[in-house]
């Protein structure tokens, strides 16, 4: 007996209204291995000797047959070359943007500008104390120069003393700050690096004035 | 994870390209058809993938192999989709396949593309979750257990969803029949 036309609409089975008749016992996909048991058998044996069960069987095959004709949708073939093509791009720019984090991608020009003024800016403090070195003893064998240098030299020293007991922790701050000012585009990096080591400046020369103010107070 | 895949991701994580374009190339279609059954539009669903292709990519360090790295994708996928989901009335499917119709009798083609047609315009209509479940299990022919992984929901949960998702859809079809049918009805009449 075939289920079809508009007889189909007539008939009834109470199984089918009480189970998924369509969804349980057949394999269609993974549903086979998914749903064993006395049910799925007995909805099986159900199956088989009811018409209207079966047809609603061989109609959601057919709807099961459509859907799995979407397996032929396939992603654009270029589309993982597009990926890649977007993540050399972001390679690229990150080696850009962190010019020595393993010695491998190349130093842009804005990256050595930063690094220039990082040495310039670590060396100038030893630099400043040989030179006020050189100016102090020449003011002690000559006694013509201002008391002042031989003060600043002292303030020079003191700082430098400071700088050496605290020397990791500072090389730490400093890595940190080269860290954040090889975050920012490449083009703000020179900015970044004049304003940090002029403010660095400042602040020591500051220090400095203090300090000499207060060892002149005192030898007062 | 098969050893060729594991050793694909320990090359990828180590910053080789080409180790991560072989590992996620066998998995692409299925991805894509994973982001259209969400998305549903064709053009949405491939920036989606593009979008979650990249994410993999950046994320990768963070891959445990605690699922399958198939499984892993796909809920970048989903979650990207997800996030850019919009609704759009495009046949998804069914557009995507006007392209790949096999020679034949024009008369058979045309009545197969229309039953296509009505197949995916009800599917379409379905909500995401049904059309979702419904994809991994019918189209992707996924286990439900890996289902649960990719959506990240119970396994009893995915049952449920899929019983309620074939339900939906078999009432929507019937649903459509019934109605074509009273007009052919009254056409004849």
């Amino acid at each position: 007996m075939s289920a079809t036309g508009k007889n189909r609409r007539t008939w009834l089975c109470l199984v089918a209204q009480r189970w998924d008749v369509v969804g349980a016992p057949f394999p269609e996909g993974a549903a086979g291995q998914e749903r064993e048991g006395l049910i799925v058998r007995g909805l099986r044996r159900h199956v088989e000797r009811c018409p209207y069960c079966q047809h609603q069987v061989a109609e959601w095959q057919q709807v099961v047959t459509w859907l799995q004709s979407a397996r032929k949708v396939q992603a654009p073939g270029d589309l993982v070359d597009r990926v890649m093509g977007k993540i050399a791009l972001e390679r690229a720019g990150a080696a850009a943007a962190r010019p020595v984090p393993n010695g491998k991608e190349p130093i842009t020009a804005d990256g050595r500008v930063v690094l220039w003024r990082s040495a310039i800016g670590f060396s100038e403090a030893p630099l400043a104390r040989g030179l006020l070195a050189a100016l102090a003893t020449h003011a002690i064998v000559a006694s013509t120069l201002p008391q002042a240098i031989g003060v600043a030299y002292r303030a020079i020293t003191a700082f430098l003393v400071a700088v050496e007991r605290w020397r990791w922790a500072l090389w730490e701050a400093r890595e940190a700050i080269e860290k954040v000012a090889y975050a920012l585009p490449a083009g703000l990096q020179p900015y970044f690096a004049a304003v940090f080591w002029g403010t660095a400046g400042l602040a020591v020369a500051v220090w400095a004035s203090r300090a000499s103010a207060r060892w002149t107070a005192r030898e007062t | 994870m098969l050893p060729d895949e594991a050793e694909l991701v320990r090359r990828a994580k180590e910053g080789d390209d080409q180790a991560f374009a072989s590992l996620v190339r066998p998995h692409v279609d299925r991805a894509y058809r994973l982001a259209l059954s969400i998305i549903a539009d064709p053009a949405e669903a491939e920036d989606a993938l593009q979008d979650a292709l990249y994410k993999a990519w950046r994320a990768l360090p963070q891959f445990r192999h605690e699922a399958a790295f198939s499984t892993w994708l796909w809920q970048i996928v989903r979650r990207t989709s997800l996030d850019r989901i919009r609704r759009a009335p495009a046949l998804a499917f069914d557009e995507t396949l006007h392209d790949h119709d096999p020679a034949g009798d024009p008369a058979w083609r045309w009545e197969q593309a229309e039953r296509r047609h009505e197949v995916f315009a009800v599917l379409n209509r379905l909500p995401i979750a049904y059309r979702t479940v419904l994809t991994l299990f019918y189209v992707e022919e996924l286990p439900i257990r890996e289902i649960a992984e990719v959506l990240e929901l119970p396994v009893g949960t995915v049952k449920t969803q899929l019983h309620r998702a074939r339900k939906a859809l078999r009432r929507a079809l019937s649903d459509k029949k019934r109605r074509v049918e009273g007009l052919e009805g009254v056409v004849d009449g």
